[in-house]
């Protein structure tokens, strides 16, 4: 069994996020969909996507030891320099992070769910915004900034066989059933059946 | 008095904006009224752009440096526009407009530039 380990899942979820934003076709930003990215942003790059993890809470390793539940930070940052044009209409930055920040709000959290493809597996998730945080610098040749989008996000792996028969199991069927009262005291019965 | 200032002015004209050495013809906007002046167009670097994301931004400073005779009324104002074109020492061409500007009170006038978008 291919056992998935802490590190591998946060950069498989942070891979994946960034191919669902490339292929949700961003205004203004298209493929410019970047994994933790280091190097400077030039001038000319106008608008890009930077995606990375902050915090991370994984299963208990010592009682699991595949990773099924992670729960996990994931942050946008929608860099914008220089106001831009589409259909001769001027987009000013701050149009531009709305517009690019609503799509990629709609892209993780819009229903259905999409379906996230992590190392070959369906790991759903759970989206949910949790702030937005803008900070804009008027220096140099253009207006440039940033606009930091947090999500909180649950992701399910499968490392359990959902097959019935294992799963019988783990099953207890229990019947319910009030029995004959005595002396004004309701009688239940349990009858547990593994 | 008058005639070092004037050898100054024309110094400045004819050495320091020369257009055959770093100068460059760039044409001033102001009121919708066009002005051809020379000057010297450059983009230092800008250090430490903080835009609050993990990256930083590469941005520089374009900045001219115009002699204040050749602006009308000879004061920089707020808002002047300039068109810089192309050359070889200086690919950075288009419209800027003035966010600021020094008066030096030496006869030389230096704008601090944003670009505009074309």
């Amino acid at each position: 069994m291919n056992l998935r380990t802490n590190i591998m899942t946060i950069k498989d979820i942070r891979t994946t996020v960034c191919e669902k934003l490339k292929s949700a076709g961003i205004p203004f930003v298209g493929e410019d969909v970047f994994c933790n990215r280091a190097e400077k942003a030039w001038p000319q790059e106008k608008a890009f996507l930077s995606v990375y993890v902050q915090q991370s809470s994984f299963d208990t390793q010592d009682t699991q030891p595949e990773i099924y539940r992670v729960e996990t930070d994931v942050v946008i940052d929608v860099v914008v320099q220089c106001a831009q044009k589409l259909d001769n209409k001027l987009y000013e930055i701050d149009d531009l992070f709305d517009v690019i920040s609503s799509a990629v709000v709609d892209a993780l959290t819009s229903y259905p769910r999409p379906e996230f493809i992590v190392a070959n597996k369906v790991a759903s998730s759970d989206f949910t915004l949790k702030s937005f945080s803008d900070e804009i610098n008027g220096d140099g040749e253009t207006d440039k900034g940033t606009r930091k989008i947090t999500f909180s996000a649950v992701w399910y792996f499968e490392p359990i066989t959902r097959d019935d028969k294992i799963n019988d199991f783990e099953t207890v069927h229990t019947d319910l059933r009030s029995g004959a009262g005595v002396d004004h005291v309701a009688k239940m019965e349990f009858n547990t059946n593994l | 008095m008058g005639a070092f200032k004037e050898d100054l002015m024309q110094d400045m004209q004819d050495v320091f904006l020369n257009t055959e050495d770093f100068g460059v013809q760039v044409t001033l906007v102001r009121g919708g009224v066009e002005y051809p002046m020379k000057a010297l167009f450059d983009e230092p670097s800008l250090d430490g752009a903080a835009i609050g994301a993990e990256v930083q931004a590469i941005s520089h400073r374009p900045r001219l440096i115009v002699s204040s005779a050749d602006l009308p009324g000879g004061v920089p104002q707020k808002g002047d526009r300039f068109l810089v074109p192309e050359s070889p020492l200086n690919p950075h061409s288009g419209e800027f407009v003035a966010r600021d500007f020094i008066d030096e009170k030496d006869g030389s006038v230096t704008y601090d530039l944003q670009q505009e978008l074309k």
